[in-house]
């Protein structure tokens, strides 16, 4: 089996095809702090792309409130089973990925969830952890958490999805790394759908064929952020291209929160897919639980994400989350605001750092009366 | 009940096999010892071969019956280590214009029904596109095509429903609010029908068409579609076994497998998948022989 290297877990790793990385690769980085499960960006998705026959389960866009939230159910737990415990300290990965714990006769690990898995998209929302004793009352911090987890598929490097499939239906597009189903190849044999450890493709029982998150790529060729990231009313999102780390650049704002600020950390890395979609971990959650799910730098990433009002370059690069529609390739930080270029340099966003604030006395003599709060 | 082959027998088999493989294993010590000659199916000449005549039609008790031994596919991944299926039973007879192969193999489940989950149960014959030639039995090569004519349980279903595939086939109570071709019409919703809106075989994008899917290829992961309509079939489940026909037309009407006539021969491979094992693709069983067929004339 040829090697690749996974930046992600510091190691080349055994994949079925040479790696051949794309000219670009698409990301999207969501800060799931400022998420609130509103499911505005899975509605969009779904009328967007999956309103059709036989597409009734599918869910391209979900949000899953963790650990008991599940779309399709027990997606994670079930794949995390199969892998087994693996040893995730360290900067070089020293456990096994997908591809490397293969069974015989099998690509990568997976399973295919049955129908039933896909009934209940939104089983476990704000379902907390923790036992509440008696005579317990709200108290700071609290005593239980829960997180909502936004998810699109991943776009993957190594997409497990393209491994699997024996007609070689599925492939990952030269110019942004997107990663698509051929739709006149695919004969539905769900390889993909047993294979890709995030269930992000899905089977459609009316076309007979699999289908995907395209990255919303007709947006993307037109230079747009993806409709999930658009219509995000907490601006928890930001879509546009990252580079690998030794090619990062400080004035690409995903490069920045990624590779310079390393706030933002992929899913579940040990799989070894080298997913392209970065998580800003929520900073309430007890570490054991994001270590297995972000890695072994989530301790890092949190410190560094409360301390982003500090460092003006970060505080540009996240400001610019839901500012614009446009792709921003570069910015820059300048005179208190923060400044967004598209493909062509042109400046297409603008925002300030800190909003300005007026404060106003407590009495207002021109109308006689006390100021308060709600006033 | 499952069959396991062990590898070591599949490569002496492989190694054995007949024309157009010539993979040998290096340093085998005793040589395998030749494979007997695959019978010959013989195509009894009857009066009528068309795609009237049933599966379990009594004009196939007079042909004679050769049984193939099916291994489970493990040279390509992914494969199912296990097969369903041991043994095909097959029989052939044509009128001039359509030669029906029968065949029949055990399987105690009917799996025709759609799904996010389910897979249907399938049968298929491979035949070389060019007269006289013998293509790698996996899927030909570049210089012999091959032709794979693939009859679906469950696209013979879909066909006999009568109505295009809808969600409510699969899941008759699910509820559904809306569709997005009942907004905008069907013209276009069209896009919204993914792989239908392309034309993919496998969505049946028309009624008319057989329940055997016509394929080519010419080497491994080449099989691709073929959009005429060059084969007819017909399945029937007796609770124990399927009895499947597959009816090739003959002469010159069918450009996709030339050459069969009265007299003449090819070969045939076959490949069964049982839908109740998850069955699909290359996750099959296979005859790692070809089997030579005769028309009488």
């Amino acid at each position: 089996m040829p090697k690749v290297y996974n930046w992600q877990l510091g190691r080349e790793m055994d994949y079925p095809f040479a790696g051949v990385r794309p000219k670009r690769q698409v990301a999207m980085i969501m800060d799931t702090n400022k998420c609130i499960a509103c499911q505005t960006c899975t509605v969009i998705c779904k009328t967007t792309w999956t309103p059709g026959r036989g597409q009734e389960h599918m869910l391209w866009n979900n949000v899953e409130s963790k650990p008991y939230g599940f779309y399709p159910l027990g997606w994670d737990v079930k794949i995390l089973e199969q892998h087994g415990v693996q040893p995730l300290d360290g900067d070089t990965y020293k456990g096994k990925t997908i591809f490397e714990s293969a069974p015989a006769g099998e690509k990568a690990l997976g399973y295919l969830p049955a129908a039933e898995d896909y009934a209940h998209p939104n089983i476990g929302e704000d379902d907390s952890l923790g036992l509440m004793s008696k005579g317990a009352h709200l108290s700071m911090e609290h005593m239980q958490w829960m997180f909502y987890l936004p998810r699109i598929c991943n776009h993957c490097t190594y997409p497990s999805c393209l491994a699997a499939c024996s007609r070689q239906s599925i492939y990952k597009r030269p110019e942004d790394g997107i990663v698509l189903i051929d739709q006149e190849r695919c004969r539905g044999y769900r390889e993909c759908v047993k294979n890709c450890p995030y269930k992000k493709a899905f089977y459609n029982p009316v076309t007979r064929a699999s289908e995907k998150c395209i990255g919303c790529y007709p947006k993307i060729e037109a230079g747009l952020q993806t409709q999930c990231t658009t219509s995000c009313i907490g601006k928890i999102r930001m879509t546009g291209f990252i580079s690998t780390p030794d090619k990062a650049r400080e004035d690409n704002p995903m490069d920045y929160i990624v590779h310079h600020a390393k706030i933002a950390l992929p899913l579940y890395p040990q799989f070894g897919l080298e997913p392209n979609v970065y998580y800003i971990p929520p900073v309430h959650v007890p570490p054991p639980f994001l270590h297995q799910m972000f890695g072994a730098k989530t301790g890092a990433a949190i410190k560094a994400y409360r301390a982003a009002a500090k460092d003006e370059k970060l505080l540009g690069a996240l400001l610019l989350f839901g500012a614009t529609e446009r792709i921003i390739h570069r910015y820059k930080v300048e005179g208190g605001e923060t400044i967004g270029y598209d493909d062509t340099d042109a400046e297409v966003v603008r925002v300030p750092l800190r909003e300005p604030v007026k404060i106003r006395p407590v009495w207002d003599a021109k109308h006689g009366a006390y100021r308060t709060n709600v006033t | 009940m499952y069959r396991t082959i062990p590898m070591l027998a599949l490569l002496m088999l492989l190694g054995a096999c007949g024309p157009g493989t010539t993979n040998k294993p290096a340093n085998s010590e005793p040589t395998p010892a030749p494979q007997p000659a695959a019978a010959l199916i013989t195509a009894k000449r009857v009066a009528e071969a068309g795609p009237a005549l049933a599966p379990d039609s009594g004009a196939f008790d007079s042909a004679p019956a050769v049984t193939v031994n099916l291994l489970p596919q493990i040279v390509v991944v992914p494969m199912n280590q296990k097969t369903s299926v041991g043994e095909i039973s097959a029989r052939a007879v044509h009128d001039g214009k359509w030669l029906t192969i029968r065949l029949d193999w055990a399987d105690a489940t009917l799996n025709d029904a759609p799904g996010i989950d389910k897979f249907e149960d399938m049968v298929a014959l491979q035949l070389p596109r060019k007269p006289g030639s013998t293509p790698n039995i996996m899927m030909g090569d570049a210089n012999n095509p091959v032709v794979v004519l693939q009859w679906r349980a469950g696209r013979q279903a879909a066909i006999d429903r009568g109505e295009r595939p809808e969600s409510r086939h699969a899941y008759p109570n699910m509820n559904k609010d809306i569709d997005i071709a009942d907004l905008v019409g069907s013209e276009k919703g069209s896009p919204y029908r993914g792989a239908m809106h392309v034309n993919n075989p496998v969505s049946l994008p028309d009624l008319d068409r057989s329940p055997v899917l016509a394929q080519v290829a010419a080497g491994y992961s080449t099989l691709s579609g073929y959009t005429g309509r060059i084969a007819e079939g017909r399945g029937v489940h007796n609770g124990a076994r399927w009895l499947v026909t597959i009816h090739i037309p003959l002469g010159g009407d069918n450009e996709m497998v030339p050459g069969l006539a009265p007299g003449a021969k090819s070969l045939l491979a076959f490949a069964v998948w049982d839908g109740e094992f998850s069955e699909r693709g290359s996750r099959k069983s296979w005859s790692p022989n070809w089997t030579p067929i005769e028309l009488a004339n």
